[in-house]
Formats: structure tokens, sequence, C-alpha cells
């Protein structure tokens, strides 16, 4: 009871604060963040069989939305979409894990719901997007405004910008980078961000796993004490200093690799190795305290009981339960790679999204800003998503009660 | 010298765990190193600019662009394109990024522990739909939550510290939430929790007086993790322009920028980073001894 109370009394709250704050439409905006606050916290009250079959149509409803503008007309366009996407739609329903229906459930409204309120939030700032431009008659900002979509209140935009994104798959007309679409401008920069920060993700796990493991084995060695002087210089410096420095001494002094920009293998080297420093220290940490652990256990005597050797040991059997806490960190990792990206690219003068979000933001870029969000967002959520399946595999100990 | 030890303020519980904690902290001499750098560090950037009469922002147009020890006083550590002394910038500076990771890490602390403890102690689908949110916010880049909450207080406000304190610790409280929540979880079902509701304590008593206690250890040393982790993201936002006007961050990017080949002015970059390192690494040290003292079943 008191907290059915204490619910509603939260609920109220946010709904009195957002309607207070906003100029236009105060009461229906409140009513559509408490609104969307309700929706989303109800999924919790599901049963799971409605959680399989949302999970599962919110998926089939995503994929349809992404094929419709993939398909080639050839091969049926919009039809073999729709077919196409109930079909794994119904897979997903029967045999994806309750887990995933569940994530999805809550992702998919949270992402319309931060669309929302980021639109809200930007709306509320001080100035326009064509405040830095000349002096232009009232006739002039009119037009401008109606070709770019940028409504005079945040309900009216947030509306058109669902439709577009709905429709035609469209994030929106640039404001700044005047006639191109957002689309445009993100299309080439995403496999650019996407590159580095798998590669630097991959580095990361890889340089973290083995400094770790080795320091982990033999606890209190030399090899020990160097690897976690070597995390903690990781852990201790702002990733854009390593960064300067690896600059400073393989570009500038010894010529190895390219001082800036994007284009070969050799531009690749210095950026992920800079954004991975940081995470590889901090899982080499995590790994070697799981590994200490791990082979204090009773089954790793036994492995080693029954004349398995040293290496089967640690690869078979203690690898396992020394990634447990690493592999809990990918989610955390993965969202600070990205960000961190905002500072390696602009360090190395690398064509990706970062910079897209940081000028779009300053810039009052509305479109901009809500579209790498939304693909920054969505990244992390399925990544995050992946690394719970993963966890749940790797460590049966954390599955939840039986479907 | 260990002014910054819980030991002595710990009056309401047993001595024990305490003590315990104390004497394995004080075996460890890394952390109390950290410690003492710590205190020097604070002292030195809040006391010296105002001992000496340091002004980081007076332009000395004599000496412009010299090198360390090349210039008496106000060229000690060398001075930037400006002639502005970089002594003074680099202690000044200092004394804002400490101010900066102390107070953000005091709201995540204060958001944290509330999310987190009312989350674990209520359970159920209460626990479920705090801890859902709290993941989709983890899933947002929190660059993206800070630059958002500093363009919302608007462009009059660039450099102000008070909007980045609260941005900074807007977004850090995540962790803290979900590891107190961990703990209260665990401790909820206790046998002492049980005692004290069989004695009749109210919800409210048995969190603020057998909870509480019980998680102020893992809090202190997640806090000390916290405040590098806040210096590291103040200084990615003035690297992108959005931070303060002066601190480590401002600094070592001014630094990053002018770094070239032909006519290096490695102090620019030299100092601040120096400075900024040494601390995060007594942060982290005196944390990982803190860890080691106050949870010594958490080793990792």
């Amino acid at each position: 009871m008191v907290r059915w109370i204490l619910g509603i009394a939260f609920l109220l709250v946010v709904g009195l604060f957002v309607g207070l704050n906003t100029e236009a439409a105060g009461g229906a905006t409140a009513l559509a963040v408490v609104g969307g606050l309700v929706f989303i916290a109800a999924t919790a009250w599901y049963p799971p069989a409605f959680v399989r079959v949302l999970g599962s149509a919110y998926f089939a409803v995503l994929l349809y939305l992404l094929l419709q503008h993939v398909v080639p007309g050839a091969l049926g366009g919009v039809v073999t979409a729709a077919v196409l996407s109930a079909a794994v739609g119904l897979v997903a329903w029967r045999y994806a894990p309750l887990l995933a229906h569940r994530k999805f459930c809550f992702m998919v409204p949270s992402m319309v719901f931060l669309i929302y309120v980021t639109t809200l939030l930007m709306y509320q700032a001080p100035g326009s997007p064509f405040a830095s431009e000349k002096q232009a008659s009232a006739n002039v900002l009119e037009a401008k405004a109606s070709k770019f979509k940028v409504y005079p209140n945040a309900n009216e935009f947030f509306v058109g910008y669902m439709h577009d994104l709905i429709v035609d798959g469209s994030l929106g007309l640039s404001v700044k980078s005047q006639g191109r679409t957002v689309n445009q401008l993100l299309q080439p920069a995403f496999p650019v961000s996407a590159t580095l920060g798998l590669l630097a993700i991959s580095l990361a796990v890889g340089i973290g796993l083995f400094l770790g493991v080795r320091a982990g084995l033999k606890p209190n060695s030399l090899a020990d004490y160097s690897s976690m002087a070597l995390a903690l210089v990781g852990i201790s410096l702002p990733n854009f200093v390593i960064g300067a420095l690896l600059l400073i001494l393989f570009a500038l002094k010894l010529g190895w690799f390219p001082v800036a920009g994007w284009g070969t293998l050799g531009h690749l080297v210095l950026p992920a190795l800079t954004l991975a420093l940081p995470y590889a220290a901090y899982i080499a940490r995590l790994a070697r305290g799981g590994t200490i652990e791990v082979m204090r256990q009773d089954y790793i005597r036994t492995a080693r009981a029954k004349g398995l050797p040293e290496r089967v040991v640690v690869l078979k059997h203690a690898l396992k339960g020394a990634i447990l806490p690493v592999v809990s960190f990918l989610g955390p990792a993965v969202a600070g790679i990205m960000t961190g990206s905002f500072v390696v690219e602009q360090l190395f003068g690398i064509p990706g999204m970062g910079r897209w979000f940081v000028t779009g933001a300053t810039d009052r870029d509305y479109s901009v800003v809500l579209g790498t969000a939304l693909i920054y967002f969505t990244m992390i959520t399925m990544f995050n998503m992946f690394v719970d399946l993963a966890y749940a595999w790797l460590d049966p100990r954390t599955r939840t009660e039986a479907e | 010298m260990s002014g910054s030890q819980p030991a002595p303020a710990a009056p309401v519980m047993g001595r024990s765990l305490w003590s315990d904690a104390w004497r394995r902290l004080r075996r460890n001499r890394m952390a109390l190193l950290g410690a003492v750098v710590l205190v020097l560090m604070a002292l030195a950037c809040g006391l010296l600019p105002a001992i000496f009469g340091l002004d980081p922002e007076a332009t000395h147009l004599e000496v412009v662009n010299k090198a360390p020890l090349s210039q008496e006083g106000v060229g000690v550590f060398g001075t930037d394109g400006a002639g502005r002394s970089y002594v003074a910038r680099v202690l000044v500076g200092g004394g804002y990024s400490l101010l900066v990771g102390l107070v953000a890490t005091l709201v995540s602390v204060l958001i944290g522990t509330t999310v987190g403890a009312i989350a674990g102690y209520v359970g159920g689908r209460v626990d479920e739909v705090i801890m859902a949110f709290v993941d989709i916010l983890y899933a947002i880049p929190y660059m993206f939550l800070v630059i958002l909450v500093l363009i919302v207080v608007g462009e009059e406000y660039r450099g102000n510290p008070i909007p980045i304190f609260a941005a900074l610790g807007m977004v850090q409280w995540l962790t803290m939430a979900r590891i107190v929540r961990g703990q209260v979880l665990s401790l909820r079902n206790q046998e002492f929790v049980d005692a004290a509701r069989a004695l009749g304590a109210s919800d409210a008593r048995i969190i603020v007086r057998h909870i509480l206690p019980n998680i102020l250890g893992v809090v202190i040393v997640y806090a000390t993790l916290t405040v590098p982790a806040v210096i590291i993201l103040e200084s990615f936002l003035s690297f992108l322009g959005l931070g303060l006007q002066l601190s480590w961050g401002a600094l070592v990017s001014e630094g990053v920028k002018v770094v070239n080949p032909i006519e290096s002015q490695w102090w620019l970059l030299f100092w601040p980073s120096l400075f900024l390192a040494v601390t995060l690494f007594s942060l982290n040290f005196l944390g990982d001894g803190l860890r080691d003292a106050l949870d010594p079943k958490g080793r990792r």
C-alpha cells in the first residue's frame, strides 16, 4: 500500500514538474511523460507468456521498419520484408530466451521515450537552430522552420519526427549542413565509428585478459607486478593524454603511423590502442581477481589431481570462471568506449559519429543530436543484451526461474 | 596525515570492523602514501596560490612561451603563449579539478545510495522497474547526458562549475546504485534484520540503523574510486570545449593542441598531466587499499 502511494506521489511530482516547466501544452506534455513512465514500468507486471508475444512482436516490427527500405523492389519489396519479419518474429517467439524478450519489452518503449524526453530538453534550452545566422526577416525564418520541420513546440516536433522515422526511415534534415539529411551525414560516419569501436573493444579484451590471467596465475610475481603497474597507468591517465603520448612517440618521432586521418590500416592502430588502453587496464584487474578466485576452487584441484596438464587446466577450466567478471563489465565498457570515441575521434581527426554528436549538440541541430543518440542507444542496448545472454550461458547460477 | 580515515568517525558501530580495517589499511604502504600525497596535493592546490598571490589569468607579455626554470618567479613551470604563469594555472586548475571530483562524487553517492537502497530493500517488481530504468540510463552514453544538461542550462553558463558538478554527479550514480542495491539485497534477508523486524523496528529504522552502517564501507570504497572517474570525465568535457575554463583537464587539452614536432612546448602538456596522473594514481591506490581493508570478501 505504502509503495503504491509513494509511486503515485512520485509520478505526480514528475508530472507537475514537467507540466509547469514546459511553455506550450504543459498538461499534455506532463500526461505524456507520466504515461510513458507508467507504460515502461508496467512491463515488470506482464506475465511471461505475454512478454514472449510482445517481445517478438516488437522485434518483428523493428525488423520490418528496417527491411522495408532495404529489400529491393525486384524481390517483392514491402511484401517480402513483411513476410520475412513475421517469420523471424515467430522464430524469436518460439526459441529466443525469455530474458531477451523481457529486454526488448523494456527497450522499445524506452527508445521512444528517450526521443521524446530529449526533444523536450532540447526545446527547453535557450536559443534556436537559426540563432547564430544573419538577421533574417520573420518570413524567411518561418519558411526555414517549416522546411527543416523545426516546429515551434516540442510535441509537434516529436510527432513529426516519429512519423518520418517510421514511415520513411528518415532521421530528418540537418539544419547546419544545409541540404543534407541526417541519414546522409551519418551513413559514412557510422562504419568508421563502428570499426574503431569494435577494434578497440577486441583489443581491450585481448590485452586485458592476457595481462590479467598472466598476473592472476602467479600472484605477487614479477609478471603480476608489471601487469598491474601497466594497468594502473592505463586507469590513471585520461585517454587523450595517452593518445597524445602515443602520437608524439609513434607518429611524430618514429614516423611509424600517420598522424591523423582515416583510410588505411595504419590510421586505425593508434586511435584504437588509445581507446582500448583504459578498458584493457580495468579488464586486466578484473581478470586477475577472477583468476585468483577460481584457482582456489576445488574443481581446479580435481582437474590437476586427475593429471591434466596445467595448460588444459587453465584454458579449459579456469578461464571460464576468470572471465565472468570481465563479461559483466563489457556492457559499461562498450558504453565507455563509445563515449571515449568522441574525444579520440577529435584528437586523431577521424570522420566518425562523435563529431556530429558534439557539433550537433552545440549548434542545436535537433535531428542530428537525436539521430546520433538513437544509434548509440540502440547499439549499446543490443550489446548489453548479448552480454546478459552470454553471462547467463556462462554462469548457470544467474539463470532465472524456469520459463 | 590520515585525515581521510573513517576509523575515528564511527561511534555507532562496534569497534571491531573499523579497527580491523584500520589495521589492514596501515599495513598497506601504497594506500597510506596515496592518502599523504592527496592531502599534500589538496593543500598545495588550495593554499599555495593564495599564499604566494599566484594569478592564473595575469599575462606577462615579456615572458611568452618560456621553458620551465628559464625564468624566476612566474616562470618556474614555464609560461604559455599569453605569458601566463603555468605554476599558477596548474595549482588553481588543480583546485577546481579536485573540487569537481569531490562535489560530483557527493551528489552521486547521495542519489546512488538512496535509489539503490530503495530498490534493494523493497525488492520484487519495484526493484525490477528501478533497475530497468538504471539499465536504460546505462545504455545512453553518459557524455550525451552531460552535454544535454549543459546545453539545457544554456550558453551563458558555459564553464560555470555548478551545472558541471550537477551533470557529472547525475551520470555517475548508476554504478553506485547497482552496488548498493546488491549489498542491501543480500543484507535484507540476514538474521539480524529479521531479529530487528521481530522486535518491531520500522522499515525506516531498519534501513538507517541496521542496513546503512553495513554498506558504509562499500560506499566509501566506491566513492574513492568515483572521484578519479569524475576527474577524468571532466577532462573529457574540457577537451571537447564544454568543461571548466581552468582545470587540469582544460590545461592538458590546451597542451595536447600545441603538440607538434618542430617547436615542442612540452611543459604545457607535461605539468598538468603529471599532476593529474599523480592525483589519480593516489586516489586509485587509496581506493584499492580501502577496498582491501573494508571489504575483505570483495577481493578482486
